[in-house]
């Protein structure tokens, strides 16, 4: 039996009487894809923060988590301790160029961890930056060492991302709406390395969007959530085409790809104008 | 007369660069030229940096034009003095991308609608049911017009900039990105909300958004801007099943719609795009037909159909492939 990577059991994330996240369990085998799917506020974003360690202050978390058969909960202070801070997931977010020290070059970026970890000086660092950088789609990359996050376009910052996620090797890569801020055209080319990832590398997706068409890309199983409580989740497919639940209904309907496939000439389904 | 109810010829705008003392100008847009009927839908698409949200912005007078005018109605710009320009915003409106910040949290929702009409001195009474014609319009909950505008959620609050653009009762309408900051089921209703208003009130709407798969359910004619030049414009049938410009073929490509089953079809490995070519055509070192001719002059915008216009030498000489290649990078199995 495939034991599973991560393990979400009866997650809780509340602010006082306020529960973002309710009872959500699910888990995530090596090289496989979630998509976790939902509108602003469904407590989307706060079940990977919950995953992190990342909740903002004044969050409490009850549930259980445990990645790689480690207890997260039981052992925070060990997993994100110095030693294995980062080593097994790794998480990119929406904004690249918010996410990226403005005042350290692509090379500091990318290979601050790995130095860390390793003890490398940076020429001895600098071949496997080339390398995770190359892995992320960006054929020179050496041209990038001394470059800023500033004067990188939104794509190839949100590679330098991906970069310096990839370069400890870790089995789980969180992706929160890692596209949303991108143009249709790099988006694609992003989703397509994060695809490539997970065949080639068996990196394992939780890939978090509200756009239902970008999770039928990437395949795997789905989870729709809504304030905070999964309405429904199974296989990608069947959720998105055979959606069970009135919301995810009205969901995949409100979608311009479904709604051109069915000759609509609205975009909202029937009665919920 | 024709029909035409804005008709833009040649317009240039340009930036100064920021953070520099040179006289380094940013060519924001290149003689681009566009006409809108009446009551009709006008979509203008591209990506960031394209120029889309520039156009918007010289129409409406909010940066100034190097070359080229806008005739709106009655209106030319450049050129209007103080009173015209008061005149103009009765006839021209905007509705703006972020609900968040285009509302001042301070004023109720009804002060907010009924602030336009102030300024622009119709009577108390008048007001009060201009007011309550357009909360019913935009489908609005009466209720909500006491409250701020944080009580409300991103749907209700760009109803109330759609409100605030309406209640003078403009002949054109112009909504820069209005649904990109919504989630997906309020864009639907938002987005059937202009196409519905259009139809009852004989709006014209010029549209700009970076989504082509969504203006198709607003928009009668679209236009692609690329680099700050218009690259293709045509009937939105035409554009979104016959696109001609291999730019715009790729745009459609990649919306993640009409990728059913892998990204694969999209280009992954390419060098990052660079900057649009000042001479020859923009897309001319992204494109894989280019060559001496694109890189040596800009294609001009021709006729390929009494309705659709493309840039593009290419399109012209012998239909491009209809699927662009996928292009292997190289990618070393971590």
């Amino acid at each position: 039996m495939v034991l599973a990577l991560l393990r979400a059991r009866n997650l809780t994330v509340s602010f006082g009487p306020f529960k973002a996240v309710d009872d959500v369990s699910f888990r995530i085998k090596h090289g496989e894809t979630l998509c976790l799917v939902g509108e602003s506020g469904s407590g989307k974003s706060m079940t990977a923060r919950a995953l992190m360690g990342l909740l903002p202050p004044g969050a409490a978390v009850g549930g259980a988590v445990s990645f790689e058969e480690l207890d997260l909960f039981r052992n925070r202070a060990l997993y994100t301790g110095h030693q294995e801070c980062g080593r097994g997931m790794a998480m990119i977010f929406q904004e690249p160029m918010a996410a990226l020290n403005p005042s350290m070059t692509v090379e500091t970026l990318v290979g601050e961890a790995y130095r860390l970890r390793t003890g490398l000086s940076r020429q001895a660092a600098r071949e496997r930056i080339c390398e995770v950088l190359q892995q992320t789609g960006i054929l020179s990359p050496e041209d990038l060492l001394r470059v800023y996050p500033w004067q990188l376009s939104g794509g190839l910052a949100q590679r330098v991302m991906i970069a310096s996620n990839l370069i400890l090797k870790p089995r789980l890569l969180i992706a929160d709406e890692p596209t949303t801020a991108l143009d249709v055209t790099t988006q694609a080319q992003i989703l397509s390395i994060l695809l490539r990832l997970r065949d080639q590398a068996s990196l394992a997706l939780l890939f978090i969007t509200h756009d239902l068409s970008l999770a039928s890309l990437m395949g795997g199983e789905t989870m729709v959530m809504k304030n905070g409580i999964v309405v429904e989740s199974g296989p990608t497919i069947r959720v998105l085409e055979e959606p069970a639940h009135p919301y995810t209904r009205n969901l995949v309907a409100c979608t311009p790809a479904r709604a051109r496939r069915e000759g609509r000439k609205r975009l909202s389904p029937e009665g919920t104008s | 007369m024709s029909r035409d109810y804005v008709k833009v010829r040649g317009l240039s705008v340009s930036y100064l660069r920021a953070g520099t003392l040179r006289k380094d100008r940013f060519q924001a847009l290149t003689k681009v030229s566009f006409e809108i009927e009446h009551n009709e839908c006008f979509a203008l698409v591209g990506e960031s940096g394209s120029g889309k949200s520039t156009v918007a912005r010289a129409l409406l007078g909010l940066t100034r034009i190097d070359e080229g005018t806008a005739r709106i109605g009655s209106f030319t710009v450049p050129g209007l003095d103080a009173r015209q320009w008061r005149e103009f915003r009765r006839e021209v409106q905007v509705v703006f991308q972020d609900p968040y910040l285009s509302l001042n949290p301070r004023l109720s929702v009804g002060t907010l609608i009924e602030e336009p009409l102030i300024i622009h001195g119709v009577a108390r009474a008048e007001r009060r049911e201009r007011v309550a014609d357009v909360v019913r319009r935009v489908r609005l909950e009466p209720e909500l017009l006491a409250g701020r505008p944080a009580q409300l959620s991103g749907g209700q609050r760009q109803r109330v900039c759609i409100a605030r653009a309406l209640v003078l009762r403009p002949r054109l309408l112009i909504a820069d990105e209005p649904v990109s900051a919504l989630d997906l089921s309020v864009q639907a209703s938002i987005i059937d909300l202009l196409a519905e208003l259009k139809e009852e009130t004989g709006l014209t709407l010029l549209f700009i958004s970076h989504d082509l798969e969504l203006v198709q359910f607003i928009a009668d004619r679209i236009g692609v801007l690329y680099g700050g030049r218009l690259i293709e414009v045509g009937s939105a049938a035409e554009v979104m099943e016959d696109p001609l410009h291999p730019y715009t073929k790729s745009l459609l490509a990649a919306v993640p719609g009409r990728l059913t089953s892998a990204v694969s079809q999209a280009p992954s490995a390419l060098p990052p795009r660079s900057a649009p070519s000042n001479t020859g055509c923009p897309y001319g070192t992204n494109c894989s037909l280019t060559d001496m001719k694109c890189q040596y002059s800009g294609p001009p915008l021709v006729m390929a159909t009494p309705t659709h216009r493309v840039a593009c030498y290419k399109a012209q000489a012998e239909k491009p492939p209809t699927t662009i290649a996928p292009v292997e990078g190289p990618l070393h199995g971590g």
